[in-house]
Protein backbone atom coordinates (compact mmCIF):
# COMPACT_ATOMS: atom_id res chain seq x y z
CA UNK A 1 0.00 0.00 0.00
CA UNK A 2 1.25 3.57 -1.07
CA UNK A 3 0.72 6.14 1.66
CA UNK A 4 -0.28 9.57 0.14
CA UNK A 5 1.32 12.93 1.97
CA UNK A 6 -1.38 15.00 3.69
CA UNK A 7 -0.06 18.71 5.26
CA UNK A 8 -1.47 18.43 8.38
CA UNK A 9 -3.69 21.62 7.87
CA UNK A 10 -4.10 24.19 5.15
CA UNK A 11 -2.03 26.76 6.87
CA UNK A 12 1.36 24.58 6.28
CA UNK A 13 0.05 25.14 2.54
CA UNK A 14 -0.28 28.84 2.99
CA UNK A 15 3.29 29.04 4.48
CA UNK A 16 4.90 27.16 1.80
CA UNK A 17 3.04 29.35 -1.06
CA UNK A 18 4.34 32.43 0.80
CA UNK A 19 7.51 31.20 0.81
CA UNK A 20 7.82 30.40 -2.90
CA UNK A 21 6.18 33.89 -3.57
CA UNK A 22 8.84 35.56 -1.61
CA UNK A 23 11.70 33.64 -2.97
CA UNK A 24 12.41 36.11 -5.53
CA UNK A 25 13.51 38.63 -3.61
CA UNK A 26 16.21 36.78 -2.21
CA UNK A 27 18.01 35.69 -5.31
CA UNK A 28 21.30 37.99 -6.94
CA UNK A 29 22.56 38.21 -10.29
CA UNK A 30 25.86 39.50 -11.15
CA UNK A 31 26.09 42.86 -13.03
CA UNK A 32 25.81 42.96 -16.79
CA UNK A 33 29.44 43.36 -17.98
CA UNK A 34 29.14 47.41 -19.15
CA UNK A 35 28.62 48.05 -22.94
CA UNK A 36 31.81 50.60 -22.35
CA UNK A 37 34.31 47.59 -21.60
CA UNK A 38 33.32 45.60 -24.34
CA UNK A 39 33.76 48.79 -26.82
CA UNK A 40 36.83 49.65 -25.82
CA UNK A 41 39.68 48.63 -27.53
CA UNK A 42 38.80 47.44 -30.67
CA UNK A 43 41.15 48.29 -33.69
CA UNK A 44 40.34 48.63 -37.41
CA UNK A 45 42.37 49.11 -40.35
CA UNK A 46 40.87 50.85 -43.92
CA UNK A 47 42.03 52.39 -47.03
CA UNK A 48 39.94 55.99 -48.06
CA UNK A 49 39.67 58.45 -50.98
CA UNK A 50 39.79 62.12 -50.12
CA UNK A 51 38.48 64.87 -52.17
CA UNK A 52 40.08 68.34 -50.99
CA UNK A 53 37.96 71.25 -52.42
CA UNK A 54 37.18 74.74 -51.49
CA UNK A 55 40.89 75.29 -51.90
CA UNK A 56 42.06 78.66 -51.76
CA UNK A 57 43.01 78.66 -55.63
CA UNK A 58 39.73 77.18 -56.18
CA UNK A 59 41.18 73.69 -57.69
CA UNK A 60 40.28 70.27 -56.40
CA UNK A 61 41.98 67.62 -55.40
CA UNK A 62 42.09 63.93 -55.12
CA UNK A 63 44.02 61.58 -53.17
CA UNK A 64 44.19 57.70 -51.59
CA UNK A 65 45.34 57.28 -48.06
CA UNK A 66 44.86 54.81 -44.75
CA UNK A 67 43.70 54.86 -41.45
CA UNK A 68 43.73 53.00 -38.34
CA UNK A 69 40.53 53.45 -35.45
CA UNK A 70 41.03 52.32 -31.95
CA UNK A 71 38.08 52.64 -29.88
CA UNK A 72 38.02 54.13 -26.11
CA UNK A 73 34.91 53.63 -25.07
CA UNK A 74 31.17 52.98 -26.75
CA UNK A 75 31.05 56.73 -27.75
CA UNK A 76 34.23 57.35 -28.37
CA UNK A 77 37.02 56.51 -31.44
CA UNK A 78 39.84 57.85 -32.41
CA UNK A 79 41.10 57.65 -35.95
CA UNK A 80 44.83 57.75 -37.47
CA UNK A 81 45.18 58.52 -40.72
CA UNK A 82 47.65 59.52 -43.67
CA UNK A 83 46.50 60.87 -47.24
CA UNK A 84 48.01 61.60 -50.42
CA UNK A 85 46.46 64.08 -52.52
CA UNK A 86 47.02 65.73 -55.75
CA UNK A 87 46.05 68.87 -57.22
CA UNK A 88 46.38 70.01 -61.01
CA UNK A 89 46.34 74.01 -60.55
CA UNK A 90 45.03 74.97 -64.21
CA UNK A 91 47.68 72.76 -65.95
CA UNK A 92 50.50 75.23 -65.19
CA UNK A 93 51.69 73.28 -61.78
CA UNK A 94 50.73 70.55 -59.72
CA UNK A 95 50.56 70.13 -56.10
CA UNK A 96 50.55 67.54 -53.47
CA UNK A 97 49.62 67.01 -49.75
CA UNK A 98 51.28 64.42 -47.63
CA UNK A 99 48.21 64.39 -44.58
CA UNK A 100 49.12 62.66 -41.76
CA UNK A 101 47.12 63.06 -38.25
CA UNK A 102 44.52 62.45 -35.82
CA UNK A 103 41.01 62.76 -34.68
CA UNK A 104 38.67 61.99 -31.94
CA UNK A 105 35.18 60.27 -33.19
CA UNK A 106 32.08 61.02 -30.62
CA UNK A 107 29.03 59.53 -31.32
CA UNK A 108 26.15 61.67 -29.59
CA UNK A 109 23.45 59.81 -31.35
CA UNK A 110 23.52 55.37 -32.08
CA UNK A 111 26.74 54.09 -30.67
CA UNK A 112 25.23 50.59 -31.29
CA UNK A 113 27.93 49.13 -33.87
CA UNK A 114 25.73 46.36 -35.81
CA UNK A 115 24.73 45.26 -39.17
CA UNK A 116 22.73 47.58 -41.51
CA UNK A 117 22.87 50.78 -38.81
CA UNK A 118 24.24 54.17 -39.20
CA UNK A 119 26.44 55.63 -36.80
CA UNK A 120 26.81 59.51 -37.23
CA UNK A 121 29.66 61.02 -35.34
CA UNK A 122 31.29 64.66 -34.56
CA UNK A 123 35.31 64.77 -35.36
CA UNK A 124 37.88 67.24 -34.26
CA UNK A 125 41.19 66.61 -34.70
CA UNK A 126 45.04 68.22 -35.86
CA UNK A 127 47.47 67.22 -38.84
CA UNK A 128 50.86 67.69 -40.18
CA UNK A 129 50.98 68.73 -43.86
CA UNK A 130 53.81 68.22 -46.02
CA UNK A 131 53.28 70.27 -49.36
CA UNK A 132 55.45 70.66 -52.39
CA UNK A 133 53.97 72.83 -55.15
CA UNK A 134 55.96 72.60 -58.69
CA UNK A 135 55.87 74.70 -61.63
CA UNK A 136 54.92 72.16 -64.93
CA UNK A 137 58.29 73.68 -66.82
CA UNK A 138 61.18 71.86 -68.01
CA UNK A 139 63.22 73.62 -64.79
CA UNK A 140 60.61 71.95 -62.57
CA UNK A 141 60.54 74.82 -59.95
CA UNK A 142 59.16 74.15 -56.28
CA UNK A 143 58.81 75.24 -53.34
CA UNK A 144 58.38 72.95 -50.33
CA UNK A 145 56.84 73.28 -46.69
CA UNK A 146 55.89 71.56 -43.21
CA UNK A 147 52.92 72.80 -42.16
CA UNK A 148 50.55 72.23 -39.29
CA UNK A 149 46.34 72.18 -39.51
CA UNK A 150 43.04 71.59 -37.31
CA UNK A 151 40.12 69.93 -38.61
CA UNK A 152 36.29 69.13 -37.57
CA UNK A 153 33.31 68.16 -39.09
CA UNK A 154 30.96 65.50 -39.28
CA UNK A 155 30.32 61.78 -40.77
CA UNK A 156 29.11 58.50 -40.39
CA UNK A 157 29.31 54.46 -40.52
CA UNK A 158 27.32 52.61 -42.14
CA UNK A 159 27.96 48.79 -41.36
CA UNK A 160 27.39 46.62 -43.72
CA UNK A 161 28.40 43.53 -41.73
CA UNK A 162 29.28 43.74 -38.09
CA UNK A 163 33.04 43.83 -39.15
CA UNK A 164 32.89 45.82 -41.90
CA UNK A 165 31.77 49.97 -42.58
CA UNK A 166 31.32 52.07 -44.99
CA UNK A 167 32.05 55.73 -43.83
CA UNK A 168 32.07 58.96 -44.89
CA UNK A 169 33.60 62.37 -43.56
CA UNK A 170 33.37 65.69 -44.12
CA UNK A 171 36.09 67.70 -42.52
CA UNK A 172 37.27 71.45 -42.49
CA UNK A 173 40.62 71.93 -42.13
CA UNK A 174 42.65 74.96 -41.40
CA UNK A 175 46.03 75.61 -41.79
CA UNK A 176 47.88 77.57 -38.84
CA UNK A 177 50.59 80.04 -40.03
CA UNK A 178 52.05 79.88 -43.33
CA UNK A 179 51.48 78.10 -46.03
CA UNK A 180 52.44 77.81 -49.22
CA UNK A 181 49.85 78.67 -52.67
CA UNK A 182 50.01 78.51 -56.09
CA UNK A 183 48.23 81.69 -58.14
CA UNK A 184 48.11 81.75 -61.89
CA UNK A 185 47.89 85.31 -63.94
CA UNK A 186 48.39 86.04 -66.98
CA UNK A 187 51.45 88.50 -67.71
CA UNK A 188 51.84 91.21 -69.48
CA UNK A 189 52.27 89.27 -72.80
CA UNK A 190 48.85 87.56 -72.63
CA UNK A 191 50.87 84.37 -71.63
CA UNK A 192 49.26 81.90 -68.84
CA UNK A 193 52.02 82.20 -65.78
CA UNK A 194 51.77 81.01 -62.15
CA UNK A 195 53.00 82.70 -58.94
CA UNK A 196 53.93 79.71 -56.12
CA UNK A 197 54.70 82.22 -53.12
CA UNK A 198 54.68 81.41 -49.12
CA UNK A 199 51.58 83.31 -47.67
CA UNK A 200 49.49 83.48 -44.63
CA UNK A 201 46.13 82.19 -45.46
CA UNK A 202 44.36 83.22 -41.84
CA UNK A 203 41.88 81.41 -41.25
CA UNK A 204 40.88 80.06 -44.68
CA UNK A 205 40.36 76.21 -45.07
CA UNK A 206 39.53 73.61 -47.37
CA UNK A 207 36.61 70.94 -46.82
CA UNK A 208 38.36 67.38 -46.89
CA UNK A 209 35.88 64.74 -47.48
CA UNK A 210 37.05 61.18 -47.07
CA UNK A 211 34.87 57.90 -48.09
CA UNK A 212 36.60 54.87 -46.32
CA UNK A 213 36.35 50.93 -46.34
CA UNK A 214 36.99 49.84 -43.07
CA UNK A 215 37.43 46.30 -41.39
CA UNK A 216 37.44 45.10 -37.39
CA UNK A 217 40.59 43.83 -37.08
CA UNK A 218 41.55 42.88 -33.02
CA UNK A 219 40.14 43.43 -29.48
CA UNK A 220 43.51 44.85 -27.98
CA UNK A 221 42.22 44.58 -24.69
CA UNK B 1 17.28 -11.56 -30.99
CA UNK B 2 21.47 -11.25 -31.61
CA UNK B 3 21.48 -11.30 -35.38
CA UNK B 4 18.77 -8.27 -35.33
CA UNK B 5 20.53 -6.62 -33.00
CA UNK B 6 23.80 -6.66 -34.83
CA UNK B 7 21.87 -5.65 -37.99
CA UNK B 8 20.63 -2.63 -37.06
CA UNK B 9 24.43 -1.75 -35.18
CA UNK B 10 25.64 -2.41 -39.41
CA UNK B 11 22.94 -0.50 -40.65
CA UNK B 12 24.05 2.82 -40.66
CA UNK B 13 27.33 2.08 -42.62
CA UNK B 14 25.15 1.04 -45.83
CA UNK B 15 23.48 4.70 -45.53
CA UNK B 16 24.62 7.72 -47.84
CA UNK B 17 23.68 11.13 -48.02
CA UNK B 18 24.63 13.66 -50.80
CA UNK B 19 25.73 17.13 -50.19
CA UNK B 20 23.78 20.12 -49.97
CA UNK B 21 24.17 21.62 -53.59
CA UNK B 22 21.90 24.40 -53.04
CA UNK B 23 24.07 25.70 -50.46
CA UNK B 24 26.14 29.13 -51.55
CA UNK B 25 29.24 27.89 -52.30
CA UNK B 26 31.64 31.06 -50.83
CA UNK B 27 31.62 31.12 -47.09
CA UNK B 28 34.15 33.39 -44.95
CA UNK B 29 37.97 32.19 -44.56
CA UNK B 30 38.42 31.22 -48.25
CA UNK B 31 41.29 32.61 -50.53
CA UNK B 32 40.46 33.46 -54.34
CA UNK B 33 43.34 34.11 -56.26
CA UNK B 34 43.47 35.17 -60.57
CA UNK B 35 45.73 36.22 -62.95
CA UNK B 36 44.74 37.25 -66.52
CA UNK B 37 45.46 39.55 -69.33
CA UNK B 38 43.44 43.00 -69.13
CA UNK B 39 42.11 45.63 -71.80
CA UNK B 40 41.27 49.02 -70.75
CA UNK B 41 39.69 51.42 -72.80
CA UNK B 42 40.76 55.08 -71.88
CA UNK B 43 37.86 57.52 -72.74
CA UNK B 44 39.34 60.55 -73.14
CA UNK B 45 42.01 59.51 -75.56
CA UNK B 46 39.87 56.55 -76.86
CA UNK B 47 42.62 54.25 -77.08
CA UNK B 48 43.42 50.97 -75.65
CA UNK B 49 45.61 49.61 -73.11
CA UNK B 50 46.57 46.34 -71.89
CA UNK B 51 47.70 44.99 -68.71
CA UNK B 52 48.81 42.28 -67.00
CA UNK B 53 45.89 41.97 -63.87
CA UNK B 54 46.69 40.03 -60.98
CA UNK B 55 43.73 39.68 -57.44
CA UNK B 56 44.25 38.28 -54.02
CA UNK B 57 40.78 38.11 -52.67
CA UNK B 58 40.26 37.09 -48.76
CA UNK B 59 36.35 36.24 -47.89
CA UNK B 60 35.31 37.72 -44.25
CA UNK B 61 31.81 35.97 -44.79
CA UNK B 62 29.59 35.14 -47.34
CA UNK B 63 28.66 38.90 -48.04
CA UNK B 64 31.45 40.75 -47.45
CA UNK B 65 35.46 40.36 -49.23
CA UNK B 66 38.95 42.19 -48.89
CA UNK B 67 40.53 42.39 -52.18
CA UNK B 68 43.65 43.50 -53.46
CA UNK B 69 44.25 43.98 -57.26
CA UNK B 70 47.24 45.21 -59.55
CA UNK B 71 47.47 46.16 -62.96
CA UNK B 72 51.31 45.75 -64.71
CA UNK B 73 51.23 47.91 -68.20
CA UNK B 74 51.75 45.97 -71.17
CA UNK B 75 51.54 48.37 -74.32
CA UNK B 76 49.12 50.90 -75.42
CA UNK B 77 48.18 52.07 -78.63
CA UNK B 78 47.66 55.64 -77.92
CA UNK B 79 48.26 58.21 -80.96
CA UNK B 80 48.81 61.13 -79.21
CA UNK B 81 51.28 60.18 -76.11
CA UNK B 82 53.12 57.63 -74.99
CA UNK B 83 53.20 55.56 -71.80
CA UNK B 84 56.74 54.39 -70.46
CA UNK B 85 54.82 53.42 -67.02
CA UNK B 86 51.33 52.82 -65.71
CA UNK B 87 50.66 50.40 -63.46
CA UNK B 88 48.61 50.30 -60.67
CA UNK B 89 47.66 48.89 -57.30
CA UNK B 90 44.17 49.03 -55.47
CA UNK B 91 42.58 47.59 -52.60
CA UNK B 92 39.20 47.55 -50.52
CA UNK B 93 36.57 45.27 -50.57
CA UNK B 94 33.57 43.67 -52.45
CA UNK B 95 29.86 42.73 -51.40
CA UNK B 96 28.46 39.63 -52.63
CA UNK B 97 25.10 39.30 -52.87
CA UNK B 98 23.62 35.96 -51.97
CA UNK B 99 23.06 33.68 -53.87
CA UNK B 100 21.90 29.83 -53.33
CA UNK B 101 24.61 28.05 -55.70
CA UNK B 102 27.94 28.60 -57.04
CA UNK B 103 26.94 32.25 -58.76
CA UNK B 104 29.17 34.70 -56.97
CA UNK B 105 28.19 38.01 -58.45
CA UNK B 106 29.66 41.25 -56.79
CA UNK B 107 30.44 44.85 -56.65
CA UNK B 108 33.41 46.39 -54.93
CA UNK B 109 35.55 49.53 -54.54
CA UNK B 110 38.98 50.51 -54.44
CA UNK B 111 41.00 53.50 -54.04
CA UNK B 112 44.48 52.40 -54.98
CA UNK B 113 47.52 54.17 -56.73
CA UNK B 114 49.02 54.74 -59.91
CA UNK B 115 52.78 54.70 -60.77
CA UNK B 116 52.73 56.46 -63.71
CA UNK B 117 54.97 58.36 -66.20
CA UNK B 118 55.11 59.66 -69.85
CA UNK B 119 57.70 59.27 -72.73
CA UNK B 120 55.55 62.27 -74.16
CA UNK B 121 52.65 63.73 -73.82
CA UNK B 122 50.35 66.63 -74.60
CA UNK B 123 51.95 70.49 -75.35
CA UNK B 124 51.36 71.85 -72.10
CA UNK B 125 50.63 75.76 -71.65
CA UNK B 126 54.46 76.21 -70.78
CA UNK B 127 56.00 73.71 -72.29
CA UNK B 128 55.92 74.32 -76.82
CA UNK B 129 56.76 70.64 -77.59
CA UNK B 130 56.65 67.88 -75.46
CA UNK B 131 59.33 65.80 -77.52
CA UNK B 132 61.97 68.28 -76.94
CA UNK B 133 62.17 67.26 -73.50
CA UNK B 134 63.75 64.22 -71.96
CA UNK B 135 61.22 61.33 -69.90
CA UNK B 136 58.94 62.82 -67.78
CA UNK B 137 59.45 62.36 -63.80
CA UNK B 138 57.63 59.37 -62.68
CA UNK B 139 54.54 60.34 -61.10
CA UNK B 140 52.15 58.34 -57.71
CA UNK B 141 48.79 59.53 -58.40
CA UNK B 142 45.74 58.59 -56.87
CA UNK B 143 43.00 56.54 -58.11
CA UNK B 144 39.57 55.12 -57.28
CA UNK B 145 37.66 52.03 -59.34
CA UNK B 146 34.49 50.49 -59.07
CA UNK B 147 33.71 46.97 -60.02
CA UNK B 148 30.84 44.80 -61.06
CA UNK B 149 31.63 41.09 -61.97
CA UNK B 150 30.92 37.69 -61.15
CA UNK B 151 32.55 34.21 -60.00
CA UNK B 152 31.61 30.49 -61.21
CA UNK B 153 32.97 27.93 -58.76
CA UNK B 154 32.34 25.05 -61.80
CA UNK B 155 34.61 22.87 -59.80
CA UNK B 156 36.35 22.96 -55.61
CA UNK B 157 39.69 25.02 -56.26
CA UNK B 158 38.97 26.61 -59.93
CA UNK B 159 36.40 28.92 -61.06
CA UNK B 160 35.32 31.54 -63.94
CA UNK B 161 35.70 34.75 -63.64
CA UNK B 162 34.14 38.32 -65.27
CA UNK B 163 34.45 41.47 -64.49
CA UNK B 164 34.11 45.41 -65.58
CA UNK B 165 36.18 48.12 -63.40
CA UNK B 166 36.02 52.01 -64.22
CA UNK B 167 39.11 53.53 -62.98
CA UNK B 168 39.15 57.23 -61.95
CA UNK B 169 42.61 59.34 -61.82
CA UNK B 170 44.56 62.66 -63.12
CA UNK B 171 47.97 62.20 -64.05
CA UNK B 172 50.11 65.66 -63.49
CA UNK B 173 53.34 65.62 -65.46
CA UNK B 174 56.14 67.91 -66.01
CA UNK B 175 56.12 67.10 -70.11
CA UNK B 176 52.28 67.34 -70.71
CA UNK B 177 48.99 68.89 -70.09
CA UNK B 178 47.08 66.64 -67.09
CA UNK B 179 46.33 63.55 -68.48
CA UNK B 180 42.95 62.01 -67.50
CA UNK B 181 43.26 58.19 -66.65
CA UNK B 182 39.64 57.84 -66.95
CA UNK B 183 39.26 54.08 -67.92
CA UNK B 184 37.19 50.93 -68.60
CA UNK B 185 38.88 47.44 -68.08
CA UNK B 186 37.56 44.00 -68.64
CA UNK B 187 38.74 41.27 -67.14
CA UNK B 188 37.94 37.40 -67.76
CA UNK B 189 39.63 34.29 -67.10
CA UNK B 190 40.17 31.44 -64.75
CA UNK B 191 40.56 31.83 -61.53
CA UNK B 192 41.97 29.48 -58.32
CA UNK B 193 40.09 29.01 -54.45
CA UNK B 194 41.11 27.70 -51.10
CA UNK B 195 38.42 27.05 -49.06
Amino acid sequence: MYQVFKPKNSQAMKNLLLVILLSPLFLHAQEAKENNDKESGKLQLGVRSTLSSFNHDGTNGYGVGGQFRLKFGSRLNTEWFADYITTDISGLARRIDNHIGWAVQFYPLNNEIAKGKFTPFIAAGHCFDYTNITKNTSDGLSLRRWSSAVHSGLGTHYNITDKFDVSLSALYMMHLGKNIDAQPFEDAQGNEQVLIQVSDLGLEGHLLISLSLNVYIADLW
Amino acid sequence: MKKIFFSLLLFPLTMNAQKDSSAQFIHGHMFRSQATISPGYVMEGKYLNIYLHGTLEYYLDNSISLRGDGFYFLKSNSPGLKWKQYHSILAGASYHIKTKNRFDPYIALQPGVGITQLEYGYPSATISSSTDVPLGKVSATPLISGVVGFNYYFQKVFHLLAEARYVNGKHLSDISYPISLSEVKFSFGLGWNIK
